[in-house]
């Protein structure tokens, strides 16, 4: 029997998850114009979104593409380009809705009814396609910034949510009850990157309280379902504002642990990988939502190229 | 505009080509709908990238003329593309 999404995709994560390697971090090595840390991108610029986006760094890290830009067959056809003989594409989903109508059972009426579902569909990277036009190959320049730089924009990103972190102690936690972010002292870090990423991880933390996304996934303490499931939505939500971002995630010290802990709760559950993608995708909207109109330059620079098209969208 | 799509009188989707050569022909993706084909001959199959990926077009009414075979292969790029789009964002 031909297996559903849900099974395709949780099995390929677990497959990584029980090699040891979470596969929402990404090749950090991508050399590409359209960005040195990005996305995945659709033909027209835009970024995919939720599990779509480590779907993608997933098979860009196992067949090595650069390029972080992916396309249906027929969208390559379009920019005059084909996908060479013998390439496998890569799955992708995405979440629509059909609308029935349908005699109500108790009237007798015609009624409306809205079913949502996911379907999926294969796309290629670009190195998979031949005779593009030319900027779909670029290769990236030199990088001009040094890391102070690039790490001022991640600060201004961090300040304008307007999260309380306190700082002192040897561990990073985010405390519900008292509504705020405990952080070791940014000394403490082995590097600026490092503090960033767990800084960003709390943050996705911060998101759930009442006042703001509202998540809870019942219960709390360490080693439980509902825990593992909160990590695995700051793991995975930090490592998309790490690549909004553009710096590095860190890989934390209690790796086995939480690996365990996350294969239990996807072994248990098939959907559970969509709904904490879904989740991790909100968290970092809402921390984006939070930015000033106009925000630095240098991360307006980088936030816009992820959402400006690359070429003009085929009429 | 110049496509349209919309459901099909007997049910399932159509899609309508709104500038010369005007026609209008149900399609589905997958296997082909053997089962569900009610007019004529023509059918019109884009394989993609594979058997997941293929878009059929059958129950063709043509408002006037069939084109040419060349510009007949364009139109049917042109109108799978479409339905992809149509696939992918729902609208």
């Amino acid at each position: 029997m031909k297996q559903d999404i849900y099974d395709r995709i949780t099995t390929r994560i677990i497959d990584s998850l029980e090699a040891g390697v979470r596969p929402w971090l990404k090749p950090w090595n991508a050399e590409h114009a359209a960005g040195k840390i990005t996305r995945p991108l659709r033909h027209n610029g835009q970024p995919y979104s939720g599990i779509n986006v480590f779907m993608l760094w997933m098979e860009a890290e196992s067949a090595g593409y650069i390029a972080p830009i992916w396309m249906t067959f027929r969208q390559a056809r379009e920019l005059g380009g084909h996908v060479r003989k013998g390439e496998t594409g890569s799955l992708v989903v995405y979440a629509n809705k059909i609308t029935r109508t349908e005699a109500d059972e108790t009237t007798g009426e015609d009624v409306e009814r809205t079913i949502p579902f996911m379907k999926g569909y294969t796309v290629f990277n670009v190195e998979q396609i031949e005779a593009l036009p030319a900027h779909y190959y670029a290769a990236a320049e030199a990088p001009v910034l040094d890391p102070g730089e690039r790490l001022a924009p991640v600060e201004a990103f961090l300040d304008h949510t307007g999260a309380d972190i306190a700082y002192g102690g040897n561990r990073a936690f985010y405390m519900p009850s008292e509504d705020r972010i405990q952080m070791p002292p940014f000394e403490f870090f082995r590097d600026p990157e490092s503090y960033y990423a767990t800084l960003l991880h709390e943050t996705v933390h911060w998101t759930k309280h009442p006042s703001r996304l509202d998540r809870e996934f019942g219960r709390k303490r360490w080693g439980d379902e509902g825990y593992a499931m909160e990590e695995l939505v700051a793991e995975i939500g930090a490592a998309f504002l790490s690549a909004d971002l553009g710096i590095t995630p860190v890989i934390r010290e209690d790796h086995a642990s939480y690996i365990a802990s996350w294969l239990k709760v996807l072994k248990d559950d098939k959907r559970a990988i969509f709904s904490a993608a879904a989740h991790a995708q909100r968290a970092a909207t809402h921390l984006h939502e939070m930015q000033p109109a106009s925000p630095d330059p240098e991360l307006g620079d980088r936030l816009d190229r992820q959402r400006a098209p690359i070429v003009p969208q085929p009429s | 505009m110049t496509w349209k799509i919309e459901n099909h009188p007997k049910g399932g989707l159509q899609i309508a080509h709104l500038v010369s050569p005007r026609f209008t022909a149900r399609w589905t993706t997958g296997e082909f709908p053997i089962e569900g084909v009610r007019e004529g001959a023509f059918f019109w199959t884009d394989e993609g990238s594979g058997l997941d990926d293929a878009i059929h077009l059958y129950d063709f009414a043509w408002d006037y003329l069939v084109p040419d075979q060349e510009q007949l292969s364009q139109l049917m790029a042109n109108a799978t593309s479409e339905i992809e789009r149509y696939i992918m964002t729902g609208a």
